[in-house]
C-alpha cells in the first residue's frame, strides 16, 4: 500500500471509530433516569380496551385526570 | 401494575431501556447498503478523499435527520401516521406515505435475505461452480429474457423467502421488547463479530493490500466535483434509515426520559463504523480476486447484487478457507438484512395498529401475511429480478427522497415545528442542540435532497430506466411511486379507532410549539422567542414520565387559542400559565382552524 492510502485509511478509521467512541463516552456520562413506572408490561391491551369502552366520553377524561386514581 | 392502562389511549409498548433501543436502531441502520453499497460508492467517488464529504454529510445531514425522526417519534409517541397526525392533522398523509414506502421495500427486501440464506448454504458446496455470474442469472434465478410479470416460480428461492417471512412473523408477534429488542441485542454483536473475523481473513489473502490501496488512495480533485458530494449525502441518507418512518416508530418505544441526541450520535457513528469495516473487508477480498485473475482492482470492483452474489462467490471459490469466508459473509448479509426488515415491517404494523386500535398479534397477522403473500407471488419468479430492480430504484429515488424532502420542508417552513422538536430533544438529552441543528435540518438537507431528487428525475425522464420497456417502468416505477402518495392521502382520510382518536394530543409536555408560533405569526408578532431556549420553554421543567402520561398531567393543558380573542398574545406567558386552572383539551398540537 502507498503511504497516502495508509494515511487515509488511518484517518477514516480514527475519525469514524473515534467518533463512535466519543459518542459512547458521551452517552455513558448521562445515566438513564429510572422511572418507577418505566416497566411497561405487554399484553394488557384488553384492559386498555375495556377502559376505553367504559369511559368513552372525552369530557370525563378531563375530570379524571384532574384527580387521578391511584393505579399502583 | 401496568403502564398500558392509559385512559382511553391505545396501549404503548416500549423498549426496556436505551441500550436495547440503540441496538434496534443500529440493526435497522446497518443493512445491505452498508455491506454492498458503501465500499463501491467510496471507491468510485474519490477513494480516500471520499471520507471528507462523507463525514461532512454524516454531521450536517445524517445525524441531524436522525435526531429529527427521533424527536417526532419520541415526542408524539406513536407510529409514523399517528405521530405526524398528533403534530398536525394535515401531516398524517406524510406518515402514511412513509408507511407505504416501507410496504414496497419490505416485499422485495425479504427476497434478498432469502438469497443470502441460500448462498450461506451454497458456500459449503460452492454450488456456483466456475462461473458464478451464469449460475446466479441462469441456473439459480433463471432470469427471463422478457421484462414482464410472470408467475413461473423458482421453488428453492420461494421456500427461502418464505422462511424469512415466517421468522419475521414470529419475531414481530413476540413484541417490541421480547421480539424486536432481544433479537437485535443478539444479532448485532454476532454480526459485528462475524464481520470482524471475515475482514481479518480477507486481510490475510494475497492481494489484499492492492485492494485497500485502490479503496483508500485519495483523488483530491474529486472534492471539487459536486456529484461526489451528492454521492456522499446519498450514501449517508440511504444508509441511516432516515425519513421513512423507521426511526419515528422505534423512538416512540423509548421511555419518556431518554437521551435522544446522545443515542442519535451513537447510532449514526456506529452505522458509519460498520461501513468503514465493510469497505476494508470488501476491498481486501476484491484485491485478492484481482490478483488471482491477473486484472486490476478497478476491473473487478462492483456493488449491489453483482458484488454479493457474483464477485463474492468467485472469491470464496478461490480463497483458502473460502467456505468459512462465505458462511461469514452471507450470514452477515442475511443478519444485517433481517434486522433492517424487522424495522421496516414494524413501521407498517405500528401504523395499522394505531389506526385500527388492534392488539399486536392481530396487527402483525393483518400486515405480515398479506405482505408475505405479495412478496412470494411476485418476486421468487423468473421475472422477479427485473421487478426488484425497477421497484428498488424508484422507491428509493422517488419515494424515500421525495417523502423526506416534503416532510422536512413541511416541518420547517409549513408548520414551523423545528423549534418545538429541538426543545423537546434538549429537554431529555445530554447533547444540547442549538440553532445549528435547525439550519442543518431545515436548510442544508432540503437543498441536498431537492438536488438529488431533481437530478434523478431529469436523468430518468430523459434516458429511461436501464433500457427497460416503457410500460414496465411506467407501471412499477412511476406508477408505483405516484400510487404511494395517492394511497397515503386516501388512508389519511379514513377514521381512526376511537381509542386512538381520543389521544390525539401529544402526550409530551407543552413546549412553545409550532402551533403557538403560527399563531404569533398570524398576529404579526416577531418570533423573538426563537433566540433562547431557556426563555421560550418554561415547560421544559415539566414532568415527562410514563407516570405523568398515565395521569394525564402533561396532556391536559391550556389551549393556546383560548387567548386568541382576549388580546393576550404573549407566547411565553401562555406557556407559563399553561398549568393553570383553565384546562382545555385539544385534539392535536397543530389543530388551529
Amino acid at each position: 500500500m502507498s503511504t497516502i492510502s495508509v494515511v487515509m485509511m488511518i484517518v477514516a478509521m480514527v475519525t469514524v471509530w473515534g467518533g463512535l467512541l466519543l459518542a459512547l463516552i458521551n452517552i455513558k456520562r448521562s445515566p438513564e433516569e429510572v422511572d418507577e413506572l418505566d416497566t411497561p408490561s405487554e399484553g394488557s391491551r384488553e384492559d386498555a380496551a375495556h377502559r376505553a369502552a367504559t369511559d368513552g366520553d372525552p369530557g370525563s377524561r378531563v375530570n379524571a385526570s384532574a384527580a387521578p386514581e391511584s393505579r399502583i | 401494575m401496568s403502564t398500558d392502562t392509559t385512559r382511553g389511549r391505545a396501549a404503548k409498548e416500549a423498549f426496556s431501556g436505551r441500550t436495547m433501543f440503540i441496538f434496534a436502531a443500529i440493526g435497522s441502520a446497518v443493512g445491505l447498503g452498508n455491506i454492498w453499497r458503501f465500499p463501491y460508492v467510496a471507491f468510485d467517488n474519490g477513494g480516500g478523499a471520499f471520507i471528507i464529504p462523507y463525514l461532512v454529510a454524516l454531521l450536517t445531514a445524517g445525524i441531524p435527520l436522525l435526531m429529527l425522526d427521533y424527536a417526532v417519534g419520541h415526542r408524539y409517541r406513536g407510529s409514523a401516521p399517528l405521530s405526524f397526525r398528533r403534530l398536525h392533522p394535515k401531516l398524517e398523509t406524510i406518515g402514511w406515505w412513509q408507511l407505504a414506502i416501507c410496504v414496497v421495500i419490505a416485499v422485495y427486501y425479504a427476497l434478498i435475505i432469502g438469497w443470502a440464506m441460500q448462498y450461506t448454504v451454497f458456500s459449503f458446496s460452492k454450488a456456483w461452480g466456475d462461473d458464478p455470474a451464469t449460475f446466479f442469472m441462469s441456473d439459480y434465478m433463471r432470469v427471463s429474457d422478457e421484462v414482464t410479470i410472470g408467475f413461473d416460480f423458482i421453488w428453492p428461492v420461494f421456500i427461502a423467502t418464505a422462511i424469512a417471512w415466517l421468522v419475521l412473523l414470529i419475531v414481530l408477534m413476540m413484541g417490541v421488547q421480547n421480539g424486536i429488542g432481544k433479537i437485535n441485542v443478539v444479532l448485532i454483536p454476532l454480526l459485528v463479530v462475524m464481520f470482524l473475523i471475515m475482514v481479518g481473513m480477507a486481510l490475510t489473502l494475497p492481494g489484499a493490500a492492492a485492494g485497500l490501496d485502490a479503496l483508500f488512495t485519495p483523488s483530491w480533485s474529486a472534492l471539487g466535483d459536486s456529484s461526489v458530494w451528492v454521492a456522499a449525502y446519498g450514501q449517508i441518507f440511504f444508509s441511516l434509515s432516515v425519513g421513512f418512518g423507521i426511526m419515528v416508530t422505534y423512538a416512540s418505544y423509548l421511555k419518556p426520559r431518554s437521551d435522544l441526541s446522545g443515542s442519535a450520535l451513537v447510532v449514526g457513528f456506529a452505522n458509519s463504523s460498520f461501513e468503514i469495516l465493510a469497505g476494508i473487508g470488501v476491498f481486501a477480498a476484491l484485491g485478492f480476486m484481482a490478483s488471482a485473475s491477473g486484472t486490476g482492482v478497478a476491473d473487478v470492483a462492483t456493488s449491489g447484487i453483482g458484488l454479493a452474489f457474483i464477485a463474492f462467490p468467485a472469491i470464496i471459490s478461490q480463497a483458502p478457507f473460502g467456505t468459512l469466508i462465505g458462511v461469514l459473509f452471507f450470514g452477515a448479509l442475511a443478519f444485517a438484512g433481517f434486522t433492517s426488515l424487522i424495522s421496516i415491517v414494524e413501521v407498517i404494523v405500528a401504523g395499522f395498529r394505531d389506526k385500527l386500535g388492534l392488539s399486536r398479534p392481530a396487527a402483525v397477522a393483518l400486515v405480515v401475511i398479506p405482505l408475505a403473500a405479495i412478496s412470494l407471488l411476485f418476486f421468487p419468479t423468473t421475472t422477479g429480478l427485473n421487478l426488484l430492480d425497477v421497484v428498488d430504484a424508484f422507491v428509493n429515488n422517488f419515494g424515500i427522497v421525495a417523502a423526506a424532502l416534503v416532510s422536512v420542508l413541511l416541518l420547517t417552513a409549513g408548520f414551523s415545528a423545528l423549534p418545538t422538536l429541538r426543545d423537546h430533544i434538549n429537554s431529555v438529552s445530554s447533547f444540547k442542540l442549538g440553532r445549528t441543528w435547525m439550519i442543518m435540518v431545515g436548510g442544508v438537507t432540503p437543498v441536498i435532497l431537492g438536488y438529488i431528487l431533481i437530478d434523478q428525475l431529469t436523468e430518468t425522464v430523459s434516458q429511461g430506466y436501464n433500457d427497460m420497456p416503457q410500460w414496465f417502468v411506467n407501471t412499477f416505477g412511476w406508477g408505483m411511486a405516484v400510487a404511494l402518495i395517492v394511497i397515503a392521502y386516501l388512508l389519511s382520510g379514513l377514521p381512526w379507532s376511537r381509542r386512538t382518536a381520543e389521544a390525539f394530543t401529544s402526550p409530551a409536555p407543552a413546549i412553545q410549539d409550532a402551533y403557538v408560533d403560527r399563531g404569533t405569526l398570524a398576529r404579526h408578532k416577531p418570533l423573538s422567542h426563537y433566540q433562547d431556549t431557556a426563555t421560550r420553554t418554561p415547560a421544559l421543567g415539566q414532568d415527562f414520565s410514563l407516570r405523568a402520561i398515565e395521569d394525564g398531567t402533561v396532556v391536559q393543558r391550556q389551549a393556546p387559542w383560548a387567548h386568541a380573542g382576549s388580546g393576550h398574545t404573549d407566547p411565553v406567558g401562555d406557556a407559563a400559565g399553561r398549568s393553570s386552572a383553565q384546562v382545555q383539551s385539544r385534539r392535536s398540537e397543530g389543530e388551529l382552524s
